[in-house]
């Protein structure tokens, strides 16, 4: 997947096309982001329409099975499985957020300058080949684990464990744009190189960031939630999907639903996030359309 | 051809040397030293900083960073206090069950990947394509630990096909092996499945629309000699490529998945060495899978010019 990035031509398009674009949005997209909205005003709305708190404890009510007073039933503590799925959204998706955010600070600053400066290149990219030859996963597992349990915690390790991927996305874009005449030209009416890395390089590798941010995303909350459920993500009590589904562990075959419901959940955010991804990356970029 | 080869694997000895590095600065992150965990909690300032002496602990960090390099280009892990064994001697035993796992979970996730994929390619645009897309897309969404879990409610608990979880040697039995493994690798291999099918779809997709498969159904041959023999057999070589990548994703899956199907691979092992602080073994098995992608790459490399003599000329 790397050759595509590298072999692919100029961005010569000016830097407000891809907003252009995106104007015109296609189906995929449209659904992606209507399943990804409601995901999120769920996670917004839901715990305060929710009649129940998200850690209180009921020992009548345990392991009720779902039902119009308990949607998703209940659990060991007879806690509210809807409740603690709504409540968890919003870490795993602020934890995504913020893992976007430090991949894409990271990446962009580490891509563009390896694509700037040939005599750093060499270095920084084989620095990024061994990021990459250890699994984002288990990179992020062993930082997790270093760095001791906490939310964040592992918004560093999964924003570390992502950055080399997007460095080279950033790389291959500023290595093709650096060749071109608005470079040169800037140049010549003596503009710094800090200047033109920020201000004309940078805008114009965007489109393919944006594309692989959503991808990160999604990859994030899955990881999140893997992390989660082997007990090295954000520690309890406040509920995230990789728990919850870990606590329902242990009743699998007598409540399977406290299992289910926050897979379901976990399933349709990063399906949703998939699809705005393959969305975008039509819009922004139809000549990898299709492609992953 | 030779000379390419030795180019290749000469280029990957620095990715592999600062592989290294990075595996000995993550555990240099560790707030306060091994030193504390193998004295025990109990042990007092001068107990903890004997056992500190004796480790060699004390030695300022690029000399560890030395003997950590010069050890592993020796094929010494180091040495686990807690398990009180050489670290590789631990890694070796459990090896057999990952790469099993491993094995069969990109087998399965291949040969059903290039399957789907290519079938997607041939009936583009139509309901299979669709169902295809859709099959792919839950594929890379679906978190597999859940997956996991719900296929041994449906499959072992509901229907009973297939045991829960556990480990049965090749050497045993190859169906008793293939029989426990079967659910590990086909949940670890969604989301590689996944991944190939698109690819797959989208190589083919570029491959049927070349002038030589157009050329070859002028001349008359059958439409599925045209796609096996001509088209997939050129699609065959980038998607290789996606193969190699996919395994890194693999092995860090097996963590996961030895842990929900009780199979004591290093995913396991390395879990354990988290939870008592076992560093050195951290450190060994991220070593050893990293070393492995690196490897398992090279191995597609070459492979790839052997395929496709015109790479050698890069």
């Amino acid at each position: 997947m790397t050759d595509l990035t590298t072999s692919r031509p100029a961005i010569t398009a000016a830097r407000t096309s891809w907003l252009r674009k995106l104007a015109s949005a296609n189906k995929i997209l449209i659904i992606g982001g209507s399943v990804l909205t409601f995901i999120v005003l769920a996670a917004l709305i839901g715990p305060f329409i929710m009649p129940y708190g998200a850690e209180d404890t009921s020992l009548m009510d345990r392991f009720k099975a779902p039902s119009l007073t308990h949607l998703a039933g209940t659990d060991s503590f007879g806690r509210d499985v809807m409740t603690r799925v709504l409540e968890g959204a919003h870490v795993s998706l602020l934890i995504g957020l913020f893992v976007v955010i430090i991949t894409m600070v990271l990446g962009i600053i580490i891509g563009a300058i390896a694509g700037f400066f040939p005599k750093l290149d060499n270095i920084f990219m084989r620095v990024m080949d061994a990021g990459e030859a250890f699994p984002t996963l288990l990179l992020a597992i062993a930082l997790a684990a270093v760095l001791g349990p906490g939310v964040v915690n592992v918004v560093l390790a999964l924003g570390i464990a992502y950055a080399p991927r997007t460095a080279r996305i950033v790389r291959a874009s500023v290595l093709t744009l650096a060749q071109q005449q608005f470079v040169e030209a800037a140049r010549a009416s003596g503009a710094s190189n800090l200047r033109i890395i920020l201000y004309h390089l940078i805008p114009n590798a965007l489109a393919p960031v944006i594309v692989q941010m959503t991808f990160v995303f999604a990859d994030a909350v899955l990881a999140e939630a893997a992390l989660s459920f082997i007990g090295v993500g954000p520690p309890p009590p406040s509920p995230t999907w990789g728990n919850i589904i870990a606590d329902g562990r242990t009743y699998l075959y007598s409540a399977p639903w406290i299992t289910l419901f926050p897979g379901i959940a976990i399933f349709l955010t990063v399906m949703s996030l998939n699809l705005v991804g393959d969305g975008l990356r039509d819009q922004l970029d139809p000549r990898l359309k299709g492609l992953s | 051809m030779i000379r390419y080869i030795i180019k290749r694997i000469l280029s990957a000895i620095p990715v592999l040397l600062v592989v290294s590095v990075i595996a000995f600065l993550i555990i240099m992150l560790v707030p306060g030293d091994g030193a504390s965990v193998i004295a025990g909690q109990d042990a007092s300032v001068e107990e903890v900083e004997f056992v500190r002496e004796q480790l060699g602990l004390n030695a300022p960090w690029p000399i560890r960073l030395g003997e950590w390099v010069t050890g592993l280009a020796h094929g010494d892990l180091g040495y686990s206090y807690i398990l009180k064994r050489p670290v590789s001697e631990a890694i070796i035993e459990r090896l057999p069950v990952t790469l099993s796992l491993a094995f069969l979970s990109i087998v399965f996730a291949s040969f059903f990947g290039i399957l789907i994929g290519t079938l997607a390619a041939v009936f583009h645009r139509t309901w299979v394509d669709g169902l295809v897309m859709s099959i792919s897309l839950i594929g890379v969404s679906v978190p597999n630990f859940w997956f996991g879990l719900i296929a041994i409610l449906v499959f072992s608990v509901g229907l009973g096909w297939f045991p829960p979880g556990g480990y049965v040697p090749l050497s045993d039995s190859f169906f008793g092996w293939l029989h426990a493994m079967t659910l590990p690798a086909i949940t670890l291999g969604t989301a590689t499945m996944g991944l190939i099918s698109r690819f797959t779809r989208s190589v083919m997709l570029e491959q049927l629309g070349q002038d030589y498969v157009r050329t070859a159904h002028a001349k008359g041959m059958y439409r599925s000699e045209v796609i096996g023999k001509h088209a997939l057999k050129n699609a065959m070589i980038p998607i290789l490529t996606v193969i190699g990548i996919t395994f890194s994703l693999t092995m860090a899956g097996a963590i996961v998945i030895e842990a929900i199907f009780s199979l004591n691979g290093l995913g396991r092992l390395m879990l354990h060495a988290i939870t008592r602080r076992d560093y050195p073994v951290l450190q060994g098995g991220l070593v050893v899978i990293a070393f492995s992608f690196v490897f398992i790459n090279l191995l597609v490399d070459i492979l790839y010019s052997w395929l496709d003599p015109r790479v050698r000329y890069d």
